[in-house]
């Protein structure tokens, strides 16, 4: 008995030394939202708000590339993603809202709705969950995405292809998704 | 011997050695033609010998075909500001849509060899695919409940990649400018009075500075020949004879040409190397096919071309080797070659009779289809004649230069003005104006 005992316990000893410690998808995930949304909301506030709303030097404008003008923000960090996605780096991420101007980027999957959803009706938390998509599960996190600046807020409330035209700065506009295969 | 008794396994035996043989040969030491697996697409039958710029050693897969597309239009995809792009339909949100079409692969829509199958801008897919990802589009865009989704990708209305000129934006700033702009003209060329400019110590030539002479040519021809030169924009730009005929070299092949010329010309050359005129000679393609296939003659195009045509083509097919006349290389030159119905109509156009009337407010062949690019302070000629063809609303900025854009969009979705050459009026305006203005009206009223 005692034998057994101790084999058991070498056995669970090696096993423990040869697994390795990794990072919870959750706080790996809230990791790169800190990133997303410190850029995001840099570039909104320091770079469009202030070049195109406060001081006016430039405009910002969906077709930035033929006006010569900034690209918005949600266009901003869709490029980064793309980028992201392209480099295969082992997580995607995505701009997605349930008042989306760009129609492609309402919620198309079923978490995508159940998450976008809760973060809506609970304000300053965010969703985790798991989805299959294809033939890949994926770990998926949504994060709020609040209007840092009066130039989210005006944009999308004066856009004529904008399903909502009451937000307010500080409000829920739409939510960050962050996945990673499993 | 004459006793021997052939059996029939021994007729086989050689029919099946000879074939071998013959197969072998046509892989290894000539064209590859046996190989080819059915016709190429129009944009590339000029390439279509040249196998392995496609294909790899003929086992790579997927990937490395992806990679040959991208690698000859990935600059022009960016220039388009693509619509979907690749990176696009990385999202794995996208998995459900990408079962039905992986519209990461080019080859989902374009696939080559398969002419039956094969539509407008070799594409290949049937031609409502756009309802594959965008079916609640009525939805959406409730004044697009009237229209199929075959006419999506039609002229006028939306392409796949290049959007550029038919965004909403971009229509709805020019809408209401009138059919013909108030003294329009497309930008005037400044290559010459930029080098006068930059070269200030360099002066013209005349005749008299020529350095070569022409053992064994009639004195006539020869005065002939230098005559031309002293005229030309060489002789205006302090290039002589011998900048050209280095060692005294007197013929040249069509490589031979384009390579000469763009040692001075290089955005030319490129650029003509890009389009189906000059293709064949693409520093991307093997070195090997180059050589046996050689340049492009009018004789292998897939669109009617006149039979008197026939020579391989470089850059003097159109601009005389001498003379560089442009007028000569704008018109007379696209004309000896091309049979169609679009060009023989040209002559009964009203481009053609300004342009007779004055070659700076007229317009030619290659007003349209090489067109004026304006880079900084520098105007180039774009010297591949496709760039601005398919779909032809690239051509857009062209035409914007003497008319407006109701007026050049609904000509340029106009078959039939298409085909004789906008000698008719533009009598059909096309529809998407009436949305645009719907829209312009809907944004106004929400203010």
């Amino acid at each position: 008995m005692r034998k057994s005992a101790f084999i058991f316990a070498a056995i669970a000893a090696l096993a423990g030394c040869g697994e390795k410690s990794g990072i919870e998808p959750e706080r790996m995930a809230d990791a790169i939202f800190s990133v997303i949304e410190a850029d995001r909301a840099s570039y909104t506030n320091f770079v469009v708000n202030r070049l195109a709303n406060e001081e006016q030097v430039i405009k910002a404008d969906e077709h930035w590339k033929d006006n010569k003008a900034l690209p918005l923000p949600a266009q901003m960090m869709r490029m980064g993603a793309e980028r992201v996605a392209e480099q295969e780096a082992g997580f995607n991420y995505a701009l997605l809202s349930q008042w989306a101007i760009n129609k492609q980027n309402k919620p198309r999957t079923d978490l995508e709705q159940q998450g976008l959803q809760f973060i809506n009706d609970n304000p300053g938390k965010n969703f985790y969950g798991t989805e299959t998509l294809g033939d890949t599960e994926y770990f998926t996190a949504i994060y709020p995405d609040v209007a840092v600046s009066p130039a989210c807020v005006s944009c999308h409330n004066e856009h004529v292809d904008s399903p909502r035209t009451d937000f307010e700065l500080g409000e829920t506009m739409g939510g960050v998704v962050i996945r990673f295969p499993m | 011997m004459n006793n021997y008794k052939f059996k029939f396994w021994h007729y086989g035996l050689i029919l099946t050695l000879c074939a071998a043989g013959l197969i072998t040969y046509n892989l290894e030491a000539s064209d590859k033609s046996y190989f080819l697996g059915g016709e190429a697409t129009h944009g590339h039958h000029q390439l279509e010998l040249a196998c392995t710029t496609c294909h790899g050693d003929g086992f790579a897969g997927e990937a490395f075909i992806q990679q040959a597309c991208v690698g000859c239009h990935s600059e022009e995809l960016e220039d388009a500001n693509d619509s979907h792009p690749r990176t696009k339909f990385l999202d794995p949100r996208n998995a459900n849509l990408l079962k039905q079409l992986d519209a990461r692969q080019c080859v989902a829509c374009h696939t080559e060899h398969k002419p039956e199958i094969t539509h407008d801008m070799g594409v290949t897919l049937a031609s409502d695919f756009c309802v594959h990802c965008h079916s609640d589009i009525a939805e959406n865009r409730p004044n697009h409940a009237e229209f199929t989704f075959d006419s999506c990708a039609s002229a006028g209305c939306h392409n796949y990649h290049d959007n550029r000129y038919l965004h909403e934006e971009f229509l709805a700033a020019r809408i209401g400018a009138s059919d013909l702009v108030a003294n329009g003209q497309l930008p005037v060329r400044n290559l010459v009075a930029r080098w006068k400019q930059a070269n200030p110590q360099r002066h013209s030539l005349s005749r008299n500075d020529a350095d070569m002479t022409f053992p064994g040519v009639p004195e006539d021809t020869s005065a002939g020949i230098i005559q031309q030169w002293a005229t030309s924009t060489h002789a205006q730009t302090d290039t002589n004879c011998s900048g050209c005929h280095v060692d005294e070299k007197m013929t040249f092949t069509s490589a031979e040409i384009v390579e000469l010329c763009g040692s001075c010309h290089v955005d030319q050359r490129e650029n003509f190397t890009q389009g189906k005129h000059g293709l064949r000679l693409s520093p991307a393609t093997p070195e090997t096919f180059r050589k046996i296939t050689g340049a492009m003659t009018p004789a292998e195009a897939v669109i009617p071309m006149k039979e008197t045509s026939g020579k391989p083509l470089s850059c003097t097919s159109c601009h005389y080797a001498h003379e560089t006349d442009t007028r000569y290389a704008a018109v007379e030159a696209c004309l000896g070659c091309h049979n169609d119905e679009h060009s023989l109509a040209y002559r009964s156009s009203a481009h053609f009779k300004a342009w007779q009337a004055d070659s700076e407010t007229g317009v030619s062949c290659a007003n349209c289809h090489m067109p004026r690019e304006t880079h900084g302070d520098r105007v180039v000629i774009n010297h591949n004649q496709n760039h601005n063809l398919r779909p032809n609303e690239k051509m857009l900025p062209v035409c914007l230069n003497c008319h407006g854009v109701e007026f050049s969009v609904s000509a340029l979705a106009d078959e039939q003005l298409l085909e004789n050459n906008f000698s008719q009026s533009v009598t059909n305006r096309h529809d998407t104006f009436r949305l645009i203005r719907e829209r312009i009206t809907k944004k106004t009223s929400s203010k």
